[in-house]
């Protein structure tokens, strides 16, 4: 009896030697980011306006029929991944190169709004060079409407000839994600 | 400890650029916008929109019978306007002439000549003379003035001076009656 406890000590011993090595553990930290972004997958558009002058032959003949080009409109389509993106719109006049003389003009001014629906509108007036006033976006998928206001020539003659004027709408997504 | 101390360079080496990144992760769109002016004249409507010259003849004197020294008469065409380069104005004027045809008597005449100039467009008057005869034939004589080098708006005015008779017959009687077409459009193109 006694020399059975003895056997039965012996595999215990051998089992009790491999726990007193310690255990490692290993950590991988899986780390990613993504970067504020904004992008236009419709980039360009055109808006034909047109004949620009009224027709008849009152006195109002030969002017800006400014309801033709305020009714100029496009549509562009986009995307802003993060909330502190913003929209802005630069909008230079349309012009004619023709030479110009007393009582005419070859500049037509307006004024460019940017509209993402239900999210942003911004605009920007050809009588003041630059960008307009940035406007809060945020994070924004979806159409983005190009419309026309505020057509003006200071009332005189237009110059006859082609008119070409650009709208530059830019998206800036505002943010860099933290360094990890 | 070296590990970590590897591991952290490439880190910083990707968030130098993370400013630069942001700004080239906005993007634009363009929207071209065009529109045309057609090349465009008109003229002002004509003030007076007619001329009546009254009684043409001398009734006593020396030169009774015959046309009488008329004053100038102006017509002006306000505000009128060629939206291009390179407009011309004409004037064509027809002599007055008498409702009845035919050749008349010797010593008379059915015609009324004079000059129209038109003014106020080119560097110079648009100048044209009727050269009717005095059975009132060839009455009709056209002008074209200088090329405006630019668009212009402007009032024109057409002067009408020096009526004669042919001949300087004696006028018979009769209703006389003349027109002067005034023309703005573009200048003729050259063919070389």
């Amino acid at each position: 009896m006694r020399k059975h406890l003895i056997l039965a000590a012996a595999p215990l011993a051998l089992v009790a030697v491999p726990a007193l090595a310690q255990n490692a553990t290993g950590t991988v930290d899986v780390t990613g980011s993504v970067a504020g972004r904004c992008l236009f997958t419709t980039a360009t558009d055109l808006i034909p306006l047109g004949e620009l002058a009224l027709p008849g032959s009152d006195s109002n003949a030969g002017k800006l029929d400014a309801a033709v080009v305020n009714a100029g409109s496009a549509e562009l389509v986009g995307w802003c991944n993060h909330a502190a993106a913003t929209m802005d719109v630069e909008a230079t006049a349309l012009t004619n190169l023709a030479p110009v003389a007393d009582g005419f003009t070859n500049v037509i001014d307006y004024t460019a709004v940017a509209t993402a629906t239900n999210e942003a509108t911004a605009s920007d007036t050809t009588t003041v060079a630059g960008a307009g006033t940035a406007s809060n976006l945020g994070m924004y998928t979806g159409p983005i409407a190009v419309t026309i206001d505020d057509a003006a020539s200071a009332n005189k003659l237009l110059v006859a000839g082609a008119y070409t004027g650009l709208i530059k709408v830019t998206l800036k997504p505002n943010y860099t994600p933290p360094s990890p | 400890m070296s590990r970590l101390t590897l591991l952290a360079l490439p880190l910083l080496a990707l968030a130098l650029p993370a400013s630069a990144q942001e700004v080239g992760n906005s993007d634009s769109a363009d929207v071209q916008v065009t529109g045309r002016v057609a090349p465009l004249c008109i003229l002002g409507a004509p003030s007076p929109a007619a001329v009546d010259l009254g009684q043409m003849v001398s009734t006593s004197g020396a030169r009774v019978g015959r046309i009488a020294v008329l004053p100038v008469q102006t017509v002006s065409l306000p505000r009128s306007f060629c939206n291009f380069a390179g407009s011309t104005l004409t004037v064509a004027a027809t002599a007055l002439t008498s409702s009845a045809g035919g050749t008349p008597p010797g010593g008379f005449a059915r015609a009324v000549n004079y000059t129209a100039a038109g003014s106020g467009w080119a560097s110079s008057p648009t100048t044209v003379s009727t050269e009717a005869l005095d059975d009132g034939s060839a009455a009709t004589a056209s002008g074209t003035g200088a090329t405006q080098p630019l668009p212009k708006l402007a009032d024109i005015a057409v002067e009408l001076s020096q009526f004669n008779v042919p001949g300087d017959a004696l006028l018979l009687a009769d209703r006389y009656d003349g027109i002067v077409t005034v023309t703005l459009g573009p200048a003729a193109v050259v063919q070389r």
